[in-house]
């Protein structure tokens, strides 16, 4: 099968906002999985796009932190693109799942991309520093954001019955835990 | 033929957000609409009637903050849409224009879906093929040599094409899915009684359902909750806007007699693709025996053109054959099939009722089923399909094209071509085939989300697209 990359520029801002494109991105079916010999050689191929997919959302959910950005807003931001991307994939993370189960570095692989996050993070810090509470400010967001990622993580693939099922009031309770680990004062329309 | 203003690849949803965020006006996209019918229908002719003046009338006054903000939305010549010449493909048909939209129609205007225009079908939807004596063949987009399906083709090569991003259609025994698989794009038919009626009477038909094919599933999703009937029997939908994380059981079924080679590779890569996904695969048997279908379906045609045959014989006052009022293929049908007993036909209709029950008891064991949507990638585009004499033979092999597919219209299940694969051997897409009991859409909604994720088929269409244009170019 022949792969013809597909530009993306033109693309009006709305729809990147949004993270969806009807644009072409990425190669599909016929450019990879025709050529699968068995399944795991499909979820193989499936766990590599969806790490090169969530290494890219990583990137751009970064690349995107204003200088001014307050850190609520930050948080609100980062949660929601995080559970868009991993809800959408929910079928290769499934096969990521199954595969970790035999190879270790798989299941390492993934935690790479926790650590890839974090560490961008903390290139951004000196944006919020300002903003948090608590005595030791970049140990407390690495702990919100990592604490925030598992629950999202977890919740995407084995929804928690106890935990809002729409998605705004979801991100809401975690932005407020967030803000509760950062010791942030409450919002003005709060109080 | 590729796609290239301002609007290209987007679907119908950016679409309405670039009117409802002012960053374009419903008039520029219905323009460009307009623009690439004229450059493509001469080339494919998947156009019936043209309504441009209306259309931009609408555009004009269309409101930005709803769900579709009047973005552009073809229709299927085969419904009624007030002040729009219904034809159905047949000559019989040419001047009846309807006044008043049936309650589908209404549905998409209030989802304020602007309507510049019918797509073509073949006469009556009879044939595998769309093609018909008035308005002739459509091509399909990704390859000329071959045919769009049938009967939602014109629907079919508009949204492949990339004219829309989602067209109309009336899916009576494969009618939204077989064109869907030809052509790499989403075809869905709801359950029976699901959707706002299609029918003057607002009544619901045994086979045929409306809904769409379309380029995602979101808009496919988004539609389908502002169309389907809300004070039906069934607990309505509502918008199903991403996939689940339940893991669920599907039934494969191994296809029976000569199957296309990409066709059974196809089926093979999306069972492999579904269990790598955490899906269980249970192979099962497929409950339906293609000669008692065939029959029974062919008693079930026949009750349709018996009611043809006799209007056109009243108002033409001679043989249906020598009217000239319809196409010799229809003309012969009728005439072959006006010996049929009343006793054969009831026997029919009981069995094609039985076939509820049937894949009821299926889904006990399973959540879904997966076949293909047909046993052959698409037939070759076949210009004059419609001046063939019916025979016993020729009736037999379009029924084996829809063996998977008119079933479930019986059934009245939920069931969606998602574009699976790329065949080796012909370069043409190759849909799948998913099935869920009556009712269950959402459960074929998150599964077409999961797939559309990893297997990226709007990516493959426009690969193929530009392939396309790059052959063309060298020819």
């Amino acid at each position: 099968m022949i792969n013809v990359e597909v530009e993306t520029g033109g693309m009006p801002k709305v729809c990147c906002d949004e993270g969806f494109s009807m644009r072409a991105t990425a190669e599909g079916f016929g450019a990879g999985l025709t050529l699968a010999r068995d399944k795991r050689d499909v979820a193989e191929i499936l766990y590599n796009r969806y790490i090169a997919f969530m290494e890219q959302t990583i990137d751009h959910l970064v690349e995107d932190i204003q200088e001014d950005e307050d850190i609520r807003s930050m948080f609100t931001r980062v949660l929601s693109l995080a559970l868009i991307a991993l809800s959408s994939h929910v079928g290769a993370r499934a096969a990521v799942v199954d595969l970790s189960h035999e190879a270790p570095e798989i299941a390492e692989r993934g935690y790479q991309l926790t650590n890839r996050f974090l560490s961008q993070m903390r290139d951004k810090f000196d944006v919020f520093h300002g903003q948090i509470g608590h005595p030791e400010p970049s140990v407390a967001l690495e702990n919100a954001l990592q604490l925030n990622l598992i629950v999202l993580t977890q919740h995407t693939l084995r929804p928690r019955m106890h935990l809002p099922k729409d998605n705004e009031v979801l991100i809401s309770v975690l932005v407020d835990a967030a803000c509760g680990i950062l010791k942030l004062s409450e919002p003005e329309a709060k109080t | 033929m590729i796609i290239e203003d301002q609007f290209a690849g987007l679907d119908a949803l950016d679409l309405a957000k670039l009117v409802t965020s002012r960053q374009a006006t419903a008039l520029e996209i219905t323009d460009a609409v307009i623009a690439r019918i004229e450059a493509l229908n001469p080339v494919l002719n998947f156009m019936t009637t043209c309504d441009f003046d209306r259309a931009r009338d609408r555009a004009r006054n269309a409101s930005a903050d709803t769900e579709f903000s009047g973005v552009p939305f073809l229709m299927k010549d085969m419904i009624d849409v007030g002040g729009l010449p219904r034809t159905d493909g047949s000559k019989l048909m040419l001047q009846n224009v309807p006044q008043q939209n049936v309650a589908y129609v209404d549905a998409i205007e209030d989802a304020e879906l602007n309507i510049p225009g019918l797509t073509n079908v073949p006469e009556f939807a009879a044939g595998i093929t769309t093609d018909n004596a008035v308005f002739g063949a459509t091509k399909n987009p990704l390859n000329p040599e071959y045919s769009v399906f049938s009967s939602s083709g014109g629907s079919a090569a508009a949204v492949a094409s990339g004219v829309v991003s989602m067209a109309h259609g009336t899916d009576g025994g494969g009618s939204n899915r077989l064109p869907a698989s030809a052509t790499g794009i989403f075809g869905m038919k709801p359950s029976r009684g699901r959707m706002r009626s299609g029918e003057v009477g607002g009544e619901h038909d045994i086979a045929k359902t409306n809904h769409v094919l379309s380029r995602s599933v979101r808009e496919s999703a988004l539609l389908f909750s502002l169309t389907e009937d809300t004070t039906g029997p069934m607990q309505p939908v509502g918008y199903v806007a991403g996939p689940c994380a339940d893991r669920i059981r599907i039934g494969y079924i191994l296809p029976n007699g000569h199957v296309d080679e990409d066709v059974a590779t196809a089926l093979n890569k999306t069972r492999d693709l579904l269990s790598s996904m955490g899906h269980v695969l249970v192979e099962v048997k497929f409950p339906v025996n293609i000669d008692a279908f065939t029959s029974a379906y062919t008693a079930f045609f026949s009750t349709r053109l018996t009611l043809l045959r006799q209007m056109v014989e009243a108002s033409a006052g001679k043989p249906i054959g020598d009217s000239g009022l319809v196409t010799p293929f229809v003309a012969s049908g009728a005439e072959a099939l006006r010996d049929l007993s009343q006793g054969q036909i009831e026997r029919a209709m009981l069995y094609l009722q039985s076939l509820q029950e049937v894949f009821g008891q299926l889904f006990q064991n399973v959540d879904i089923l997966l076949t293909p949507v047909s046993l052959v990638v698409c037939p070759k585009l076949d210009k004059g399909a419609w001046n063939r004499t019916w025979n016993e033979n020729l009736a037999t092999e379009m029924v084996t094209h829809l063996q998977y597919t008119a079933p479930i219209n019986f059934a009245g299940c939920p069931t969606m071509s998602v574009p699976c694969a790329i065949g080796s051997n012909t370069g043409m897409p190759v849909g799948s085939h998913l099935i869920a009991p009556v009712g269950e859409e959402k459960r074929l909604f998150n599964l077409a989300y999961e797939l559309e994720a990893e297997l990226k088929p709007m990516a493959n269409l426009e690969n193929m697209l530009k392939r396309r244009r790059a052959t063309d170019q060298k020819s």
